[in-house]
């Protein structure tokens, strides 16, 4: 247990060039307003931040508009829903069937989607696909029976307005009795937050895509490298990244420069607090509502046991720190014993954090640990596999691949790097050798890479030919930190797959990027571009996604189950939103199950903004 | 003597699933049997019934059409008749909505009497073949069956008690 001591600032360890933000300590409260800022918000009561007020029944109204925030000094507009940020809590409850009307008072178009929820597809809320979206000054009535229970989460699919404040929770309630039981219940909605005009932040991100990355190697980083290695492979190792073109430190596209992390709608130094007495289970219903980060959560001094993932029940794995998306949600159940403990939940990049606190009463608070170094991504992120053999592919071992090994241990690889040119990543011979289909047709995930005649083009900056399938690796800056840490092959959901058919056939989709140009897209082809991927209604599928980039995506399937099965083809675990980590190849089957048409996406929003993004017929 | 018996009962049962040929790779599974002995067997031993009488496992890139069929604690099929077109390849997309399991099997009323008579024999025998879904409560599946021969097709539920029950159908192929 760390010792108890009061907030202090600044956190240890923090480099002035890290410029992170950690925000007011009263989040929702204007201050020093200039005149005319004011005059703006005049008659504007401040957006609610901390404590979402709670909805419940079967018929609730939301109405979306604007309310000012002051996250970080800066008075800015946010857009809300009931004034509240995160929004209200919706307790809904299985079997009901509810009507949701949401007006819109913002300038603009809305539109609310019910994040995981499974329902008719004009109720999904995806503007353009479900329906025209809301118009101003007008309601939409939302209408669907809740089939399922457990953790989700609602937000705008329109624009900027999820990035800006437009998310809540949406817990459904069994019928029956909760077989999590807990003696206590919170959500934690983590989000992020910039001061900036979120369009102007995407323009910049077009000009330059590392505009918000802090972490580019430096003369110091390079000198170190001088002594670790010698100067001639420390020049090798910064000539084999500039050649390539590619940054190891390009981890998440938008920084702690930018944003502010946020849990419950409250800065780290507003320290959003949860009450408990010792002994007591606590249940924490961690949502990732951010719209660019992911969150390495943990609390120093407890044990954290996953019971749900993405709303669904899975056998009780206890952990002492997991990953998640924008999109995904885990609930976890602790038992605190003292006094106070931090939750601590970093960006994926070091560069900041969200931070609250669980304590016996108000105004306590535990130590806050030093954000984790910055880990360089290795060549095993954004190659894949490359060979086996050599590079004791598998598990954890893929941790022990780190920067330096690649400079000092492997002389075959700078042969291979100055190969390596982006747009031209063929690493593709050998790999039949490698993989053979084992037993029947589709029992087993085809590992036979096929880039779709559309990756060779302008919108894709790199191809993996030998893709990692190990579900195991909980990711860079997570391997080997002394923690156990969460990975996708700890989760077994309860009651095994919804369906108990195997694939009837396969469809392989490429995650696809140009860092330089700051596009995403599917298979080499932006939303814009593409046509949708047709489903047959009945038919079960089987779905690999191979990420061809070097970023972490978490691919959120609108309308149906996804459920993810080991490169054997074992059933593991149903989620709305995957996460595939750089060069890796994830499969899970879909049950076609409900007619209409479908958004499928990456989460990160500017990726979707900017073509990740297809649409999904099922007919 | 145990096995013997199983043996005979699964013979007459078999008919339909020794159409499926080589493509199916369920099996039934008990623990403790040696099913590789008895999937040998029912290769070379064919029943009374002509394979086209009830049809063949379709494919599944070849489906005509899709029914939806629900089955319930009610014991019963929703929809309980169906008509369809002798060729067609029809996707049976089926969802329990009940509480306990439910399965779905096509078959001639004889081959289902005799397969469930060897299921009340022995309950816990899990088996997967062609013209079966079995499926949990919540669970969605389905088959898919191509209709060769005109005439009629009996599917039913063979968990135990359930067929008796009513929970029984008719396919008529025109």
């Amino acid at each position: 247990m760390p010792p108890l001591r009061p907030f202090h600032s600044p956190l240890p360890l923090v480099p002035a060039r890290r410029r992170f933000v950690r925000g007011l300590v009263a989040g929702g409260v204007m201050i020093g307003l200039s005149p005319w800022l004011r005059a703006a918000a005049q008659g504007l009561s401040d957006t609610r931040t901390g404590a979402a007020p709670v909805l419940s029944g079967t018929n609730i109204d939301l109405v979306v508009g604007e309310s000012p925030v002051n996250f970080t000094g800066k008075p800015r507009m946010a857009t809300t829903i009931n004034g509240s940020i995160p929004a209200p809590t919706l307790k809904l409850r299985e079997g009901d069937t509810v009507t949701i009307r949401v007006t819109n008072r913002l300038r603009e178009a809305t539109s609310i989607h019910w994040h995981g929820i499974i329902l008719p597809y004009q109720m999904d809320g995806v503007p353009g696909i479900s329906f025209p979206g809301i118009p101003p000054g007008q309601t939409f009535t939302y209408q669907f029976r809740l089939e399922q229970t457990g953790t989700y989460w609602y937000h705008s699919h329109s624009g900027m307005q999820e990035q800006t404040g437009m998310y809540g929770a949406l817990i459904v309630e069994p019928r029956d009795a909760d077989p999590i039981r807990a003696d206590r219940d919170y959500v934690v909605h983590l989000s992020d937050w910039t001061d900036e005009d979120p369009m102007r932040v995407l323009a910049k991100l077009k000009v330059q895509s590392d505009y918000y990355n802090y972490h580019q190697p430096t003369a110091i980083d390079f000198f170190r490298d001088v002594a670790d290695m010698g100067l001639s492979r420390a020049l090798d190792k910064r000539a084999m990244w500039n050649q390539m073109r590619m940054n190891p430190t390009d981890l998440a596209d938008l920084s702690g420069a930018t944003l502010t992390y946020l849990m419950n709608g409250v800065t780290p130094a507003g320290n959003w607090t949860g009450l408990f007495r010792p002994g007591e289970r606590v249940r924490l219903r961690f949502i990732n509502g951010a719209a660019n980060t992911f969150y390495d959560v943990r609390i120093p001094g407890l044990k954290m046991t996953v019971v749900q993932s993405d709303g669904q029940n899975v056998e009780p794995v206890t952990v002492d720190e997991f990953r998640f998306g924008p999109g995904e949600t885990y609930d976890v159940i602790v038992t605190p014993q003292e006094d106070a403990y931090t939750i601590f939940a970093q960006s994926m990049d070091r560069t900041g954090f969200a931070r609250g606190t669980l304590a016996v009463r108000e105004g306590l608070s535990a130590a806050v640990p030093a954000l984790d170094p910055v880990e360089w991504l290795t060549m095993a992120d954004m190659m894949g596999a490359m060979d086996h053999g050599a590079m004791g592919h598998g598990g954890s071992a893929m941790g022990a691949m780190d920067h330096a090994a690649m400079g000092h241990d492997m002389p075959g690889m700078k042969h291979d790097m100055s190969g390596m040119n982006h747009g031209a990543m063929a690493m593709g011979h050998g790999q039949h050798a490698m993989h053979g289909m084992a037993g029947g047709a589709l029992a087993k995930p085809s590992a036979t890479v096929r880039h779709a005649r559309t990756e060779y083009g302008p919108s894709t900056d790199m191809r993996v030919d030998m893709p990692r399938t190990n579900l195991d690796d909980p990711g860079i800056g997570l391997r080997n930190n002394g923690r156990r840490v969460l990975t996708l092959a700890d989760l077994k959901t309860i009651g095994g797959p919804l369906d108990p058919r195997g694939a009837e056939r396969e469809i392989e989709l490429h995650l696809t990027g140009n860092m330089e140009r700051y596009t995403w897209s599917l298979d080499g082809l932006e939303f814009g571009k593409s046509t949708p991927v047709h489903l047959k209604y009945g038919e079960r599928v089987r779905v690999i996604l191979h990420n061809d980039t070097m970023m972490t995506h978490p691919m959120h399937l609108h309308g149906m189950w996804s459920e993810v099965e080991t490169p054997d083809g074992q059933f593991l675990v149903r989620r709305h939103t995957i996460p595939v980590q750089p060069a890796q190849r994830v499969s899970f089957l879909v049950t076609a199950d409900a007619l209409g048409r479908w958004a499928w996406h990456c989460h990160l929003m500017l990726h979707m903004d900017m073509g990740m993004f297809r649409e999904v017929v099922v007919s | 003597m145990m096995k013997k018996t199983l043996s005979v009962l699964m013979l007459a049962a078999l008919p339909v699933l020794a159409l499926a040929g080589g493509g199916h790779q369920g099996g039934h599974g008990m623990a403790g049997h040696d099913m590789q002995g008895m999937h040998g067997m029912h290769g070379s031993m064919h029943g009374d019934t002509s394979p086209s009488e009830v049809g063949k496992p379709g494919d599944p890139a070849k489906v005509d059409r899709t029914i939806e069929v629900v089955m319930d604690d009610s014991m019963r099929f929703t929809p309980a008749n169906i008509a369809v077109k002798k060729g067609e390849t029809i996707r049976f997309f089926v969802k329990n909505t009940g509480k306990v399991p439910h399965e779905m099997v096509i078959g001639s009323m004889k081959e289902l009497k005799a397969h469930a008579e060897m299921m009340r024999k022995m309950p816990q025998m899990q088996h997967a073949e062609p013209n079966m879904v079995t499926l949990q409560p919540g669970q969605r599946g389905g088959l898919v069956w191509q209709f060769d021969q005109p005439g009629t097709v009996d599917f039913a539920c063979l968990v135990p008690g359930h067929m008796e029950a009513g929970m029984a159908g008719k396919i008529v192929v025109e």
